[in-house]
């Protein structure tokens, strides 16, 4: 194992692209909301090793890894929605007595909030304001056009106001 | 960045902080996996063959039924029908004999009528009894000088010999005749309780005891299929 993508000398290996991007990769199935997001990330993985022979071009190696971890988180959360009878993948966190304290109860409202969007609002939130992709790099991963892109952020920031609007003590 | 959007950065780097796996756990596990026998779900494998196997039963079951042979029918059921044939008799020119047997009403082209059944004999050959059908208005005795139903009517069949066992006439309804097609009637001695009368099909009609006429007789009526009158018939 570790093997270098074929005929890209340089490239990383499979063992490097394992230890930079498994992290992030679970991470991102955590919050899109899939509910075993290491499992999600391992997964993707295992698909971009079976693939690993034939990729020529190691960077988009990433880019495959992240429209994997998407779709599978996706699915995952989809397969939550009929199992739980639950829109969302998670309630949010209890408020403790800490979290209420200043910035976190604001993030704490914000993660309620995130839960509250449609799926592809969080997933573009997720992509942008976590992963900083551009427009072009959120289109490649969700296989949408980029005008989508920024019609759905533009919803997504709009229904992330108007909910904490909504909360008490929330954003005026 | 507005204040809405640095904040939504920082949440989501506090929720994503809190993922911290361990990677040589990770790796470890990642090889397992790796070395995992490819693993098609089971449904990709089964779902196709349960679709095959569905058709495959269903054509099989349909060759079946096609090939199957008629259900079973009793061999050759009762006795074979073997009846004088009916014929038009000009009612004034007959001796009724006893009661008379209303069959059933049916609607003509204007008017309501009404078949009746009746056991009569040529005033020349009063020994040679007839088994007669007839229709006429409803409400109008069965007289000479009653109308009668189109041309057919009345309908005279003489009767076999009574033994007791089998059926001594009857008359099949049709189109234009005192009884309408769908209709059967039949004259049995009166012994017996019970007709079954079967087309050449091997179909049951049922007959339905009706009335005593001339004091001797029993009249059955049945529902039968038109166009495939009864060949056979079992009396008991």
């Amino acid at each position: 194992m570790g093997e270098s993508a074929p005929g890209d000398l340089g490239a990383p290996t499979f063992h490097d692209l394992f230890r930079e991007y498994f992290a992030q990769m679970t991470r991102l199935a955590h919050l899109l909301g899939a509910d075993d997001a290491e499992n999600v990330a391992q997964e993707a993985f295992v698909k971009l090793h079976q693939r690993w022979d034939t990729l020529s071009d190691h960077t988009r190696v990433v880019g495959y890894l992240r429209t994997t971890v998407v779709n599978m988180s996706r699915s995952r959360t989809r397969h939550l929605r009929v199992v739980r009878r639950t829109p969302q993948d998670r309630p949010p966190d209890e408020l403790s007595a800490e979290v209420r304290a200043v910035a976190n109860w604001e993030h704490a409202q914000l993660r309620a909030v995130l839960g509250k969007l449609s799926r592809r609002q969080r997933e573009v939130l997720v992509l942008r304001y976590w992963l900083d992709l551009s427009t072009a790099g959120i289109a490649d991963t969700l296989g949408i056009s980029p005008g989508t892109v920024k019609a759905t952020t533009h919803h997504a920031m709009e229904n992330l106001r108007k909910h904490l609007g909504d909360e008490p003590g929330g954003e005026r | 960045m507005t204040d809405l959007e640095r904040k939504l950065a920082e949440t989501l780097r506090e929720q994503a902080g809190k993922v911290t796996p361990n990677l040589d756990a990770a790796w470890a596990e990642q090889q397992r996996r790796q070395r995992r026998p490819p693993r098609r779900r089971l449904t990709v494998l089964v779902a196709p063959l349960a679709a095959v196997l569905v058709v495959l039963t269903s054509v099989l079951l349909a060759t079946r039924v096609n090939d199957a042979s008629p259900p079973a029918q009793p061999a050759n059921p009762g006795q074979e029908l073997k009846l004088a044939k009916s014929e038009h008799q000009p009612f004034d020119h007959m001796l009724t004999q006893g009661d008379k047997a209303i069959l059933t009403d049916f609607p003509g082209q204007t008017d309501m009528w009404r078949a009746w059944a009746y056991v009569g004999a040529q005033p020349n050959a009063s020994d040679r009894k007839l088994f007669c059908v007839a229709a006429l208005p409803v409400g109008a005795d069965l007289t000479a000088d009653a109308p009668q139903y189109g041309t057919k009517s009345p309908q005279c069949a003489a009767l076999l010999p009574d033994d007791g066992k089998t059926v001594l006439a009857g008359y099949v309804g049709e189109t234009g005749g005192p009884l309408p097609p769908g209709k059967a009637v039949y004259l049995l001695s009166s012994t017996m309780e019970h007709l079954r009368l079967y087309n050449a099909q091997g179909e049951l009609s049922q007959g339905k005891l009706v009335d005593r006429v001339a004091s001797s007789y029993q009249v059955f009526l049945a529902d039968v299929v038109p166009g495939s009158p009864p060949v056979r018939a079992e009396v008991s």
